[in-house]
């Protein structure tokens, strides 16, 4: 076993995930994490914003006319300019209709890494399980990461985000549980075994979802019912507004996606040969799992599903946005 | 034995279900995550890269894994200081896990050749574990007999003392755990009476009990295993009652816990048959009481403790003298459990061997014709006698016997028969649904 492995010098674990991407270090004996949201914002050229952007000292990048502002300065600057931001990866890939995007993810990946110190480094990122209608797509986001982090002198691999939250999440019961990432643009699962993937799948109702729905029944803006979703949703008491009541219906409806093609999975992936001899956990993660109230609804749509294998607790991640980039972490540290 | 046990077909191969509980004890010992998934990533990877017949071969695929097992576990160890590996209550934990591989190791330098080392490891490894783990308490169900002598009616005179919102404590000693029990459904069942007259709905009380063993994961029975049997049972509980499996369940400490309330319908028998003097009974969750007993039955190794007996005895007790529970309708799972589609028995085969019938106050029901042959033409495959280590109860042979004498007066074929009692089945449980 390399001596290096001991810790976590030269690693990096980074989500790559469709609203934002967070990087995970070791610094010290602590682990840090950095985050940039995974937008950007076109502005046409001109000296006035030339001049506003040097003045804050916000990075961006020149194209076509265009000063593209991106990561956390998109959101801030979109008030400023009065301009919407946009995003490179949609549905937990990246999104092929977007031109700017592949510049972009790379620009933003690239203040995240940095410069590696060895050609040893190694960069472990998030990928979504495979869409069921287009797995190839997946292939063709993974390559291009993969591209860009070599391009940057980075070793990388790749893990699951379900399994990566396994991997932050289950230390204690030795890898084995189910791993769930409920993001913006997808819900990510995996049931793993002693670490040994079982089962992925993802669905792809997850937050943006919600954010459309919700808006599209009230006549509200996607904008505007995330921030309701973000500062103020508890789905443990009853709702309040028309906003609110249609979020408690979404997420009821996000959660029973989840469930329903967690229990085909499991059936459908059954064989003799491997036995389930212990009940196991469900870990949830992922920025849609955070309000108030979630767990206990999940809790309950999954004990009143006909779920087929036994489930010993679904405990909430003490870390919920973190947990699919320590994982990452941790799967760049292990692997020698 | 509850339903679901078998998981998915994983792309990297997972090693025995024994084996990986090795690997799961000895990844318990490493504090640091990252070190932990090298571990259990390293040893797996190394079984993987094993030629697949010794991946095959039963011993030596267990003596292999445990040999990578302790290698990588080794070069985990040295490359790391103390507070990585939890390393004082190993001793006499990794030499149980280790015993194959230790036996090898032995076997190796004495010098056995293939056949005898397959052999003698095995016998070797159940000595090496007995030495190393005091059990004085466990016992083999087969062995069983407490009360030789002891009359097969219920005794007549057991009462609840006094109870709490989480206990009961009755006169024969038991006490019940109350504090998980849930309620579902309410018993409403059909019986069948066997004179062919029309069948009776009853809402009432059980009319028997069915013996169950939970087949949950289990640690070796040892002191040091303590918190380890507690995790077990806990898990095991919390399942029980939130899918209302059994109405009651005894742990391995002898401690009873009422899981589904008495009155309510437990889930626990599926398809099944049985029969007394009076009537044929169909599918019995609904009629019978369910109660499992925390352990691994299996043809070879059927153990459970004296604590759990005694337990069983009382319980039994105290709900035959409740109910009148007939002795004939306290009966093992494996004997009442069919397939009812293809007509076969032994479905679930939990204590279709080794019950402690004696011990509990019971006549060996493996002497007794079981119903579905006897009178429903139910048969069996290859697969059950496998499982049952290659002999059925003698009651299939006694049901098979009869059933074509009846043949023969009738002058049918047993086929014939069979195919007859069949169809009335079929009829009677047309009338359940
Ligand atoms: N406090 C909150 N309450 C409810 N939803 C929230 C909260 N915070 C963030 N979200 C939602 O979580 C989603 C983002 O979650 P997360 O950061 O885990 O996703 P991601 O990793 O970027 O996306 P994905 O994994 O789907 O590619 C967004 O839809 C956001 O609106
Ligand atoms: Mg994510
Ligand atoms: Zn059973």
């Amino acid at each position: 076993m390399d001596s290096d492995v001991a810790n976590g010098e030269g690693r990096i674990g980074l989500d790559i995930g469709t609203s934002k991407i967070m990087s995970v270090r070791q610094s010290g004996s602590q682990l840090k994490a950095t985050n940039e949201v995974n937008a950007f914002l076109p502005l046409p050229y001109s000296k006035i914003t030339e001049n506003i952007l040097l003045q804050n000292k916000v990075h961006y990048y020149q194209n076509n006319g265009h000063f593209f502002v991106y990561g956390n300065n998109a959101e801030k600057f979109a008030g400023l300019f009065n301009a919407e931001t946009r995003r490179p990866m949609s549905g937990g890939l990246i999104n092929p209709d977007e031109p700017a995007a592949l510049t972009l993810i790379k620009v933003i990946i690239q203040g995240l890494v940095k410069k590696p110190r060895s050609k040893s480094d190694l960069v472990c990122y998030s990928v979504p399980g495979a869409p069921a209608d287009a797995p190839n797509d997946l292939i063709y986001h993974e390559k291009l990461l993969e591209g860009y982090l070599t391009e940057l002198g980075f070793r990388s691999k790749s893990v699951n985000e379900g399994q990566a939250i396994v991997f932050s999440e289950l230390e204690k019961e030795n890898f084995t549980g189910i791993g769930i990432s409920a993001g913006g643009g997808m819900c990510n699962a995996c049931l793993s075994y002693l670490s040994v993937p079982v089962i992925s799948f993802s669905t792809s109702k997850a937050g943006d979802f919600i954010d459309k729905s919700v808006g599209s029944v009230t006549g509200e803006s996607a904008t505007r019912v995330k921030m309701v979703k973000e500062q103020s949703l508890d789905l443990a008491s009853s709702p309040k507004d028309k906003i609110e009541e249609a979020l408690h219906i979404y997420y009821d409806e996000v959660i029973s996606e989840l469930i329903s093609t967690l229990n085909t999975s499991v059936s459908r992936a059954s064989s003799e040969a491997h036995q389930l001899d212990r009940a196991m956990p469900v870990v949830l993660a992922g920025g849609t799992a955070q309000p108030n109230g979630f767990r206990e609804r999940f809790e309950r749509a999954l004990e009143a599903s006909s779920c087929p294998i036994p489930i010993s607790e679904v405990r909430m991640s003490p870390n919920p946005t973190q947990a699919t980039a320590r994982g990452a972490f941790i799967a760049a540290v292990y692997d020698s | 034995m509850w339903g679901f046990t078998h998981l998915p077909g994983a792309s990297p191969e997972l090693p025995h279900r024994r084996h990986r509980a090795t690997l799961d004890f000895l990844s318990s010992r490493v504090m640091d995550p990252p070190k932990k998934l090298w571990f259990i990533k390293s040893t797996l990877t190394a079984y993987e890269a094993q030629a697949e017949l010794i991946r095959r071969l039963p011993i030596v695929r267990g003596i292999v894994f445990h040999f990578l097992a302790l290698e990588s576990f080794g070069a985990l160890a040295r490359s790391s200081n103390e507070s990585v590996i939890d390393f004082p209550k190993l001793p006499l934990r990794l030499l149980y896990y280790l015993r194959h591989a230790l036996l090898a190791g032995t076997f190796a330098v004495v010098g056995f050749s293939g056949y005898h080392l397959y052999g003698a490891s095995r016998t070797g490894a159940d000595w090496l574990a007995a030495r190393l783990i005091p059990t004085p308490e466990i016992l083999s169900a087969a062995g069983l007999d407490f009360h030789p002598n002891r009359s097969t009616k219920a005794p007549a005179n057991v009462w609840l003392v006094t109870e709490t919102d989480t206990e009961e404590l009755w006169s024969n000693g038991l006490r019940i755990d109350t504090e998980f029990t849930t309620t579902g459904k309410a018993r409403h069942y059909l019986v069948f009476p066997k004179d062919g007259s029309s069948p009776i709905e009853r809402t009432g009380p059980p009319v028997g009990i069915v013996y169950h063993a939970s087949q949950n994961d289990m640690a070796p029975f040892a002191e040091d295993f303590s918190r380890d049997i507690l995790d077990q049972t806990r898990d095991l509980i919390g399942w029980l009652k939130r899918r209302e499996i059994y109405n009651y369940m005894i742990d391995r400490f002898g401690r009873v816990y009422r899981i589904v309330s008495e009155e309510s319908v437990a889930i626990h028998a599926g398809e099944s048959i049985w029969a007394d003097e009076d009537y044929f009974y169909l599918n019995l969750n609904e009629s019978f009481i369910g109660i499992a007993f925390e352990s691994q039955w299996s043809t070879d190794v059927d153990l459970i403790t004296a604590a759990q007996v005694q337990a069983a005895t009382n319980l039994t007790d105290i709900l035959r003298l409740r109910y009148g529970i007939e002795d004939i309708n306290c009966v093992p799972h494996g004997l009442v459990s069919v397939n009812a589609d293809q007509k076969l028995i032994g479905y679930h085969a939990d204590w279709a061997r080794g019950f402690p019938f004696n011990a509990l106050g019971l006549k060996n029901k493996y002497e007794t014709a079981p119903p579905s042959v006897d009178a429903f033409g139910f048969g069996y495959d290859d697969d059950l006698v496998d499982r049952l280590g290659g002999r059925l109860w003698p009651g299939v042979e006694l049901a098979q016997a009869q059933l074509a004498e009846r043949a023969s007066k009738e002058t049918i074929e047993p086929a014939e028969l069979r195919a007859r009692l069949r169809a009335h089945y079929e009829d009677l449980r047309d009338q359940l649904r």
